[in-house]
């Protein structure tokens, strides 16, 4: 079976099977597209990704490398967040910390997939909250200036959003 | 690490999982999240309401809806990028909510790139002159949305109003009551480039509780549109149909009982000769014969509320390239022959046949079949060799005879009894290959042991086992229910409403099993309930336990 190298901003080298590597988009087009030879042996740098956070989404492509592609999303189709799959879901019962960061990561290495379920899972600790406990969960400074939020209370006021 | 400086995309990720009401609070988050929420990936059909109908209720309990304009700080300095406007007054609303309405769409048009409206506003002069004053504005929006409301007799005026962009318009007209008389409409739309047309009269989609009038609106010409859906009364837009529609595809008609007569339902659908997809409510034989005649492309056909008694059905027809037919309540009268060589998709519902002998449907390619029986011979599919799923709803014990035929490509049966106990075990041979089997009773008290023993005994190839039911419940005996868990493909399992009786003893779980709910089970042999399921596995139980359900552990169970 075929493999290739990985070297993450840290310095360290992955040796994965190309079909797992291949969950990633970003590096399946370096592979097809761009035409790098894996078989030179030398490892594809992804300067944007530490090994330990590598490490957690080899995992997780190893466990879904064989799932099928899913289908194409519906804009107007039901927004769901309760069909995190048992296996992900205690997959991403990590700190905040690196619940981020492998999101990050897996937008940098454009991992669809892994990009929905951690963006539910993100979305699942925003429902319900106020604008304030918000701030408090995510660590996120009130930037506005004075006077600001009430316009925005105002807006929100007779703000919608119509399907037509 | 740092929540408010992540890219829009991911943003948008994150935000498009919660609706609009969700995400609204997020605004007041931070600067960041306050564009993002609003950012054109996530709305794009962002809405500003210009006024806005509130009810007020007064001490004296009389209560009047109360027009609310938007502050005007909103409009002036908006950085948001809506597309939409909505606009509402009320038949009491004095002329300066009209000004200022005015006066703030105008603004708002120098900022944003308007696309949509929607006016919600009574019928009568102050509407007249709204399509006059922003005549320049309707002229460039692509989708309009109307709501208005007729509660007196209204004048014979008749408006043009043109909309050179227009692709898509929504018409809904109200009349108050019954004595309002409309004698032609109020505004004639003229729309070179609609596409879509939408007009109904009331609130709901279907024709109760509407009260029927002539309409306020009228196409002036229809050349581009693809798809329309009305509520059609009496002479109303006579002469539109009288135009040669060549673009459309999909027409659904509510329709009134009319005096349209044969001659002019066929001039009609001799003007649609590119129909795929046809709905009407409240068909007859006149309508029918002029579609067989002209609608040679039809695809979909649904015809609810149908009266075919008096001569379409009389002789044999075919309809060459329909893949869906869908029949639902009414009256045929037929004991004729119904070609079908390219139906897929065939369902009907209450209709009844009240001829003596069946209508007999020839679908050789049918791979969908939905029926509900009432006990009289409604129709036979003499052979479909194809069939993949079937519905079945029966009301009466017999079986309609089509079942009766080895069905050897069906996947999933879904039987659905209400106030019958058919023997089901008869037809299950034919059922041979099925993948996926549901079982629904309501009101019928059914002991299932034969069924499932013949299930057991034909179909081996079951993979997922659904069965529900309603007052009273299920019967099982317990050797016949532990006999479900030694198909070791199964994958899904789901049991409401079930009784199971007799001695009890722990069965295993098939190994596949990813799906496996219980709610209202109930194992008689109490004392051995609790160890008929193991504890702890792998898969996810839910359960809801009626009072006198089995206790058994289970993680996900409390």
């Amino acid at each position: 079976m075929s493999t290739i190298k990985l070297e993450t901003s840290d310095g360290v080298k992955f040796t994965v099977k190309t079909q797992v590597a291949k969950c990633s988009g970003t590096i399946r087009t370096m592979l097809e597209d761009i035409g790098i030879n894996p078989q030179d042996g030398e490892a594809i740098p992804l300067s944007n990704v530490h090994s330990t956070i590598l490490q957690k989404i080899l995992v997780w492509a190893e466990h879904h490398v064989d799932d099928p592609e899913p289908p194409r999303e519906d804009a107007d189709a039901a927004k769901r967040t309760d069909d995190i799959c048992s296996w992900d879901e205690d997959f991403l019962k990590v700190d905040q910390r690196t619940l981020f960061d492998v999101m990050l990561a897996a937008n940098y290495l454009d991992m669809k997939q892994l990009i929905a379920v951690c963006c539910k899972t993100v979305a699942n600790m925003i429902k319900g909250k106020t604008a304030d406990q918000i701030r408090r969960t995510f660590n996120i400074e009130n930037d506005f200036p004075p006077g600001e939020e009430d316009k925005i209370r105002l807006r929100n006021q007779f703000c919608e959003e119509r399907s037509r | 690490m740092s929540w408010d400086r992540l890219p829009l995309e991911i943003y948008v990720s994150i935000f498009k999982n919660l609706d609009f009401w969700d995400r609204k609070p997020l605004s007041l988050v931070c600067r960041q999240w306050n564009a993002a929420v609003y950012s054109r990936s996530l709305c794009r059909n962002l809405c500003i309401e210009l006024s806005r109908g509130d009810w007020v209720r007064e001490a004296t309990g009389r209560t009047y809806e109360e027009v609310k304009l938007v502050d005007e700080g909103v409009v002036q300095e908006t950085e948001r990028d809506y597309r939409v406007v909505y606009v509402k007054w009320c038949k009491e609303s004095d002329p300066e909510v009209l000004g200022s309405i005015d006066r703030l769409l105008r603004e708002l048009d120098e900022k944003c790139l308007l696309e949509g409206m929607i006016v919600d506003a009574p019928l009568g002069q102050s509407l007249i002159e709204f399509f006059g004053t922003h005549a320049d504005l309707l002229g460039r929006i692509r989708k309009l949305q109307m709501c208005t409301e007729a509660t007196e007799n209204t004048s014979n005026q008749q408006v043009m109003v043109r909309m050179d962009k227009l692709e898509a318009l929504t018409w809904r007209d109200i009349v108050m009551n019954n004595q309002v008389q409309i004698r032609k409409p109020v505004f004639l739309v003229d729309a070179p480039n609609l596409k879509s047309a939408v007009v109904k009269f009331g609130d709901c989609d279907s024709d109760v509780g509407v009260v029927w009038h002539n309409g306020l609106m009228e196409l002036e010409r229809g050349g581009s549109l693809k798809i329309l859906k009305m509520h059609l009364n009496g002479s109303m837009w006579q002469d539109f149909f009288l135009n040669r529609l060549e673009s459309l595809e999909h027409l659904s008609i509510i329709l009134q009982k009319t005096s349209m007569t044969a001659r002019d339902w066929d001039s009609m659908f001799a003007n649609l000769p590119n129909l795929k997809n046809l709905q009407i409510v409240n068909v007859n034989d006149l309508i029918l014969e002029a579609i067989h005649q002209h609608c040679q492309q039809l695809k979909v056909l649904r015809l609810e509320k149908v009266d075919l008694t008096v001569g379409f059905l009389s002789v044999d027809r075919m309809f060459p390239k329909l893949e869906h037919l869908q029949l639902e309540s009414g009256n045929i009268r037929s004991n004729r022959n119904l070609v079908v060589p390219a139906l897929r998709r065939l369902e009907w519902s209450g209709v009844k046949n009240l001829d003596n002998l069946s209508l007999s449907v020839i679908a050789p390619n049918l791979r969908s079949l939905k029926q509900s029986k009432y006990g009289h011979s409604d129709f036979i599919v003499s052979c479909c060799p194809l069939l993949e799923e079937l519905q079945l709803d029966l009301f009466a014990s017999d079986i309609p005879e089509h079942f009766f035929q080895s069905l050897p490509r069906l996947r999933q049966l879904s039987i659905r009894i209400s106030s019958a106990c058919p023997a089901l075990e008869r037809v299950l041979p034919n059922f041979r290959n099925i993948e996926e089997f549901t079982l629904i009773t309501y009101n019928a008290p059914l002991q299932c042991d034969i069924l499932l023993a013949s299930m057991f005994k034909h179909c081996e190839r079951v993979t997922s086992l659904t069965m529900c039911g309603f007052n009273p419940n299920l019967e099982l005996s317990f050797p016949v229910f532990a006999q479900i868990f030694r198909n070791r493909l199964l994958k899904s399992l789901k049991l409401f409403g079930l009784t199971i009786k007799g001695n009890s003893s722990p069965v295993q779980l098939p190994p596949d099993l990813a799906k496996f709910e219980l709610r209202y089970v109930r194992v008689m042999d109490v004392a051995f309930g609790a160890y008929v399921f193991p504890p702890d596995g792998p898969f996810q139980v839910v359960c809801n336990k009626s009072d006198d359900c089995c206790c058994y552990f289970s993680k996900d169970c409390d």
